[in-house]
């Protein structure tokens, strides 16, 4: 692999950090979001 | 007599093998029934675009281009990511996401299980690819047809033919991907272990809050990933809303259809012999297997670590289902948990995670969009 290849695989390692750790912070707040729903709007029988 | 014979004189062997591989994904979806609403087409669609000369795609002729319809509709439903996006309104409408929201924790198994996107995306760039086609290929890894062909249409519209067989066809091979991997990576005991279902109704208000508030996060935060999350979380609210029935019902069944129809056909369409026949259509149908591999494993792993901390412990295969292929990787987690135990019901945990991992998939996908451009 050339220079540039390499240069590539180092920004692809880069992103992927960024995205996994993007995922996780995206799902971690929506489940916060859905706790908090949750409780502001709860079932009510009938 | 020589002009009505051309197209059969000009078939050259690139062409003929394209159609074996046609006619190999049209047995696929008939005989063996695997995602056969999208590989019917797309081995209709590829026989249509390797006839010599076919009027079915563009051809050039004295100099000036004739349009043909199936390159017209690449033109105007893939290159502009319509099509995708629309498939996302009829996801939207048939996905319930009640057993995500009776458990929220199971949200972060569909994080777990994109690990495979970014492990294939590397893979990709150590195997000589751009970082553009790396993040097209890594996303088969989101086990997500509509997001792989989003994505694939925006970075590497060139590599959308094989990058939509290989997230079809292993979203169709999830059955026999899945439980060697899952078997290898957990004990009997831990696939038999029980989760206990407290299935609390949830109210009608949060159900359709729920879609508004994530497109407005998601959009906020990543406005990339809007149209993604917005158009599956649109056909969402279509079904929660509860006053839009016909609406909602057009979406999942006229919409899914005729997109669906259109969508196979244009990719199939993509599938000429000089694209597809190419030594880097192996490399991504070998690199999506991996994406299944990484995805499924991250998900097992990520359940095994969180079970450290977790007084009640989940069955670790649960993370395997954060997998975006819905519903057939809650129905195979289901299953293995049976075959380790026949009293252990695991389905609509599995159904949990799965629908998180739809969601999941999708922020991965919008992520990518808005990292690598």
């Amino acid at each position: 692999m050339d220079g540039e290849q390499w240069e590539i695989v180092r920004q692809t390692i880069d992103i992927s950090l960024n995205g996994m750790a993007g995922v996780f912070i995206f799902m971690g707040l929506f489940t916060g979001v859905i706790v908090v729903l949750l409780k502001v709007f709860p079932h009510r029988e009938g | 007599m020589q002009e009505l014979l051309s197209g059969l004189t000009s078939i050259s062997a690139g062409q003929g093998a394209m159609f074996v591989i046609a006619g190999l994904l049209i047995w696929l979806a008939i005989a063996k029934e695997y995602e056969p609403t999208l590989l019917l087409p797309m081995g209709f669609g590829a026989i249509l675009a390797n006839i010599p000369f076919s009027a079915a795609i563009d051809q050039m002729t004295g100099g000036q281009v004739t349009e043909g319809p199936l390159s017209l509709l690449f033109r105007m439903g893939i290159a502009t990511e319509l099509f995708p996006l629309l498939i996302f309104i009829a996801i939207g409408a048939m996905i319930d996401f009640t057993p995500l929201l009776q458990q929220p924790i199971l949200l972060l198994f569909g994080a777990a299980a994109q690990v495979g996107i970014f492990l294939t995306m590397g893979l990709a760039a150590l195997g000589g690819f751009s970082l553009k086609e790396a993040a097209s290929i890594g996303v088969i890894g989101a086990a997500d047809g509509p997001t792989s062909i989003y994505v694939a249409a925006k970075f590497a519209p060139h590599l959308l033919g094989p990058i939509s067989v290989a997230a079809y066809s292993y979203m169709a091979l999830v059955p026999i991907i899945q439980p060697p991997v899952i078997k290898a990576l957990t004990t009997r005991r831990e696939r038999a272990r029980k989760m206990e279902l407290h299935p609390h109704p949830v109210s009608r208000k949060a159900r359709i809050i729920f879609p508004i508030l994530l497109t407005l996060l998601a959009g906020l935060l990543v406005p990339m990933a809007a149209g993604l999350i917005g158009f599956l979380m649109f056909g969402n609210l279509l079904r929660e809303a509860g006053v839009v029935e016909r609406l909602a019902k057009g979406a999942q069944n006229e919409l899914a259809n005729l997109v669906t129809i259109l969508l196979g056909i244009t990719i199939g369409a993509t599938m000429t012999a000089a694209e597809f026949l190419q030594t880097k259509t192996l490399l991504i149908m070998g690199m999506g297997l991996a994406a299944f591999v990484f995805d499924t494993a991250g998900g097992v792993i990520f359940a095994k670590v969180l079970n450290l901390f977790l007084v009640r412990k989940v069955n670790p295969m649960i993370g395997a289902c954060g997998i975006s292929a819905f519903p057939m990787s809650a129905r195979v987690i289901h299953k293995l948990g049976q075959e380790a135990d026949p009293q252990n019901i695991l389905l609509m945990h599995a159904v949990g995670a799965n629908v998180g991992g739809q969601i999941g998939s999708v922020i991965a996908g919008g992520l990518l969009l808005a990292l690598v451009s």
